[in-house]
Parts: structure tokens; C-alpha cells; sequence
């Protein structure tokens, strides 16, 4: 999870007087989580490059419109996650779910039978995460892919954090649903 | 779901490979940072003030475009109610025409000593049966050719032999005294300025007889269900004998493209008549040939004073 910032008022307010220097320490602290949430979601590399980069330009435009009711990552998070919607429905540049990039993984020099056999079920997981109901699936990627606590995502979906729960709790239902049909 | 199964899903989630973003990212994004950060709050109120004010210049147009809409098919349904009436009734003319002119005519006194002394007690809350009136067989239109009221009277005292006639009209205007509480002429849905001038009472010498007032230009068609004979006896002024019945629609009238349909339950004593009504009535009475005496003494009674006097 990421943990909220001491100094993330300090930061806004310095970023909302024109402060560059306060800009670049937001994106130093913040965009390898939002690169790792959005290459779960996209599960392509160079995609998720892109698609951090587009979501930082989208953050500028619009950070007049931030109220700080939630933490900046969260609405970071609700920025990238649009950005990936967006890219995904645009037809000609759908993301391919069969025919995943084989990702960077980190050096832990694991047997490479062990690799493929991972990253066929990561691909696989991913694949059904992406076929849940959009609440659904904006919550599970959220929470585990985003890394944010229930209770963001209940201040940021304007639910309760039980809400959050039982849609997680449906949502692993559907997913063990869906891998299983798959095994078949 | 077993608990395992879910904590393996968890697990799963959460233990998704993590990769290294690529280098120079960071740089990428940075470069991205627009020159100019500042928030300008002014400006943002002023953004948020617009697009307010959009909003609501949208709404003002569409609350106009509904109203406008609105108003103009209520104004169309005005316009063209009355006159696809009167283009039926024109039809109804048209053929009431060609009846006319192959029926035989025959003089009111004639069709008088047919019909009972006086009309039966008519019944206020009579439904009016719009289709029947497009069927109806013939229509007796008035012919613009007065004929002297006191020659028709006299001719009437003479066949009925009766010179009673005064007692006769009192029970007459008795009877009907409950349709006289009737409202006054109203047009179906038409505003005021359109609502034709229109008046039905019991004749002041004749009970048996009923007087129609209408705009001097206007067309009228009675119809012949309910009216056994009409003619006029001074401009816009008919004088008309009803058949007995239940009949509601008496009469048609047209002036221009506005149309007036005259009931029964809109017939009124001697008694209740307006003024205006009473006083063209005795003014053609008067030119009809009707002792001067008499005619003033029914003016006194009726309380035109001045008219009694001249």
C-alpha cells in the first residue's frame, strides 16, 4: 500500500503556486507505482510506459480540480486507470489479452520453465481480471494493483468501505469462476 | 469459496510481477510538466463561473424551445379546430342546398298548425352527438327574405281560433324557466375575442316561436331534427318554430372561419333574454306591422324604457 504523505499538503500547494521542483518530487515519489498499476492492467511494457506518461500530462491539466478530499495517489490512480479505459476502447488499439509482452521481471534468476509457467498464470489471472464487472474490476486492480487501502477506494467510489468488501468478496467468486472454466 | 482458494486468489493479486519502469521515464514525464503550474484560483472560478452559466443558458433554451413548441401547437389546435368545424358544417350547407332546392317550400304558418302549441320542457343537461349532426339529413337555411310578423300572426290567431294566446305564453315561459338558468353562449375552447354573438329566447309575442340573434354577416344553418321552420325578420335576427324532441343542436352559425353551434339548453324565456336581444325582437315585431301599443307595453314590462318611449 502506498502510505499517504506527511508532506503531501506541503507539496500540492507548493506544485499549485507554480512550483516546478515540488512537480518533479510528486512524479519521482509516485510514478513507479503508477507505471507498476498501469502494466498490470495493460500488461505490456512499452503500453504502460505511455500510458504513465499520458497519465502525469492528464494529472496537470486537471490538477485545479483536485479537492484533496482523497490522497494524490489515489487520485493519481483513478487518472491512470481512466487512461487505460480510454486506451482499451479505442478499437484499433485494443490491447491484445492472448499475446502478452513476456514483462521485465525483477533479477531473482528463477528456472525458466518456472518464468513461463508464472507468467502464463499471471496472464491468465489478468485476463479474467479484466472480463469482471467495471466496479468489479476497478476495485480488484485498485486494491491490488494500485495498492490502495479499502477505505480509498470506498472515499473515492462515494461508498462505504463494506461496499468495497463485498465487492471484492464477489469479485474473487466470479475470478475463481472464470480460471476454472478456463482449467477445463 | 473456500477460504484457501481465496487466499490463494490474494496472493496471486497481489503477487503479480512487478517490472521496472524503463529508464528515462521519469525524465519523460518530467519534461511533461508544463512551464506554467501555477493554479490561478481566479481563473478557476471564473472556468467554473462559465461553464455555470452554460449550463444554465442550456436549460433556458430548452425550457424555451418546450415552451415555444408548446405554445405553438396550442395556438395551431385553436386555429384549425373551429375551422375544419366549419368546413364540415360548409359540407352540411352544401348538401342542406341541394335539399332545399328539391324540397317543396312551404309557408311557416302551414308547418305551425302541425306542431303542438308550445315545445316540451327541454332538458338542460342534453349531450350534444357531434356525428349525428354530419348525418344529419337536411339543414334548413334561412333565406334572407323577411316576411311581415304581423300578417304570420294574424294568420295564427285565425286558424288556432284562440285568443288566449297571452295565457298560452305565460305557461310557455314557465316551462321554461329551468333551461333559462343556463349559462350564457359559450364557444368550445375559443377565447373571447372569437366566441360569436349568438342568442336564442322565446319570441315576445308568441310562445310557440323562438327568436334567433346572430352577427349581421353571419350564415346560418338550422338544423331540421330540431327546427321545423326559420326565416329571418330583420337583419341578423331569425325567427324559428322548434319541432318537439330531444334533439340538442339547433343551429349552426358561421362568420368567417369561426363557428358557433346553438342547443337547446341554450334557449332562454322572453323573460331572460338580454336586452339587446328583446329590443331588435320588438324593433322587428314593430316593423312587422304589430300594434305600437302592444310592442311598447312588452318593452315597458321588459324594461327598456327608452325603446317603450320612442
Amino acid at each position: 500500500m502506498i502510505a499517504p504523505w506527511s508532506d503531501e499538503h506541503r507539496l500540492l500547494v507548493a506544485v499549485r503556486g507554480g512550483d516546478r521542483a515540488a512537480a518533479e518530487e510528486i512524479v519521482e515519489r509516485t510514478y513507479s507505482a503508477v507505471y507498476a498499476s498501469l502494466y498490470r492492467l495493460c500488461g505490456d511494457g512499452d503500453l504502460a510506459a505511455d500510458l504513465t506518461q499520458e497519465t502525469y500530462r492528464k494529472a496537470w491539466e486537471a490538477l485545479g480540480g483536485f479537492d484533496g478530499r482523497s490522497q494524490l495517489f489515489t487520485w493519481l490512480y483513478r487518472i491512470a486507470y481512466t487512461t487505460f479505459l480510454n486506451h482499451i476502447r479505442r478499437p484499433r488499439l485494443m490491447t491484445s489479452l492472448d499475446a502478452p509482452e513476456t514483462p521485465e521481471m525483477p533479477d531473482r534468476a528463477p528456472a525458466a520453465d518456472e518464468v513461463l509457467s508464472d507468467a502464463e498464470e499471471s496472464e491468465r489471472l489478468r485476463a479474467a481480471v479484466l472480463k469482471l464487472p467495471e466496479d468489479l474490476r476497478f476495485t480488484v486492480t485498485a486494491h491490488f494493483w494500485g495498492g490502495l487501502a479499502v477505505k480509498e477506494i470506498a472515499k473515492i467510489e462515494d461508498v462505504t468501505s463494506v461496499a468495497i468488501r463485498k465487492r471484492l468478496h464477489k469479485a474473487f467468486g466470479l475470478l475463481e469462476t472464470s480460471l476454472d472454466e478456463e482449467e477445463r | 469459496m473456500t477460504a484457501n482458494r481465496r487466499a490463494e486468489l490474494q496472493r496471486k493479486l497481489a503477487m503479480a510481477p512487478v517490472p521496472k519502469p524503463p529508464a528515462g521515464l521519469a525524465d519523460r514525464i518530467k519534461s511533461d510538466i508544463p512551464g506554467e503550474l501555477m493554479v490561478d484560483a481566479d481563473k478557476e472560478r471564473r472556468r467554473l463561473r462559465q461553464a455555470v452559466s452554460f449550463n444554465i443558458r442550456v436549460a433556458a433554451s430548452i425550457i424555451l424551445l418546450v415552451s415555444s413548441v408548446y405554445l405553438a401547437l396550442n395556438l395551431l389546435s385553436r386555429r384549425f379546430g373551429p375551422m375544419e368545424m366549419a368546413a364540415k358544417s360548409d359540407n352540411a350547407a352544401i348538401e342542406h342546398d341541394t335539399a332545399t332546392a328539391a324540397a317543396p317550400s312551404y309557408p311557416v304558418t302551414a308547418m305551425a298548425r302541425e306542431m303542438p302549441p308550445a315545445p316540451p320542457t327541454l332538458p338542460a343537461s342534453a349531450k350534444v352527438d357531434a356525428p349525428k349532426l354530419e348525418k344529419r339529413n337536411a339543414v334548413i337555411v334561412a333565406q334572407a327574405r323577411p316576411e311581415p310578423l304581423a300578417l304570420r300572426d294574424a294568420e295564427t290567431a285565425a286558424e288556432s281560433g284562440n285568443a288566449s294566446t297571452k295565457e298560452e305564453s305565460v305557461t310557455a315561459r314557465d316551462r321554461l324557466a329551468a333551461p333559462a338558468a343556463a349559462p350564457m353562449i359559450q364557444s368550445d375552447s375559443m377565447p373571447a375575442r372569437q366566441v360569436l354573438d349568438v342568442e336564442i329566447a322565446a319570441a315576445p309575442f308568441d310562445a310557440t316561436k323562438y327568436i334567433v340573434r346572430v352577427p349581421l354577416d353571419a350564415q346560418i344553418n338550422f338544423d331540421d331534427d330540431a327546427v321545423a321552420a326559420g326565416r329571418p325578420v330583420a337583419p341578423g335576427l331569425y325567427e324559428i318554430i322548434m319541432r318537439p324532441g330531444l334533439r340538442d343542436v339547433i343551429a349552426v352559425v358561421h362568420d368567417g372561419d369561426r363557428t358557433r353551434t346553438i342547443r337547446r339548453s341554450e334557449l332562454r324565456t322572453w323573460n331572460d333574454a338580454s336586452p339587446r336581444t328583446k329590443a331588435a325582437a320588438l324593433e322587428a315585431a314593430l316593423a312587422a306591422g304589430v300594434d305600437p301599443e302592444l310592442v311598447a307595453a312588452k318593452a315597458k314590462a321588459a324594461g327598456l324604457e327608452g325603446f317603450a318611449a320612442h
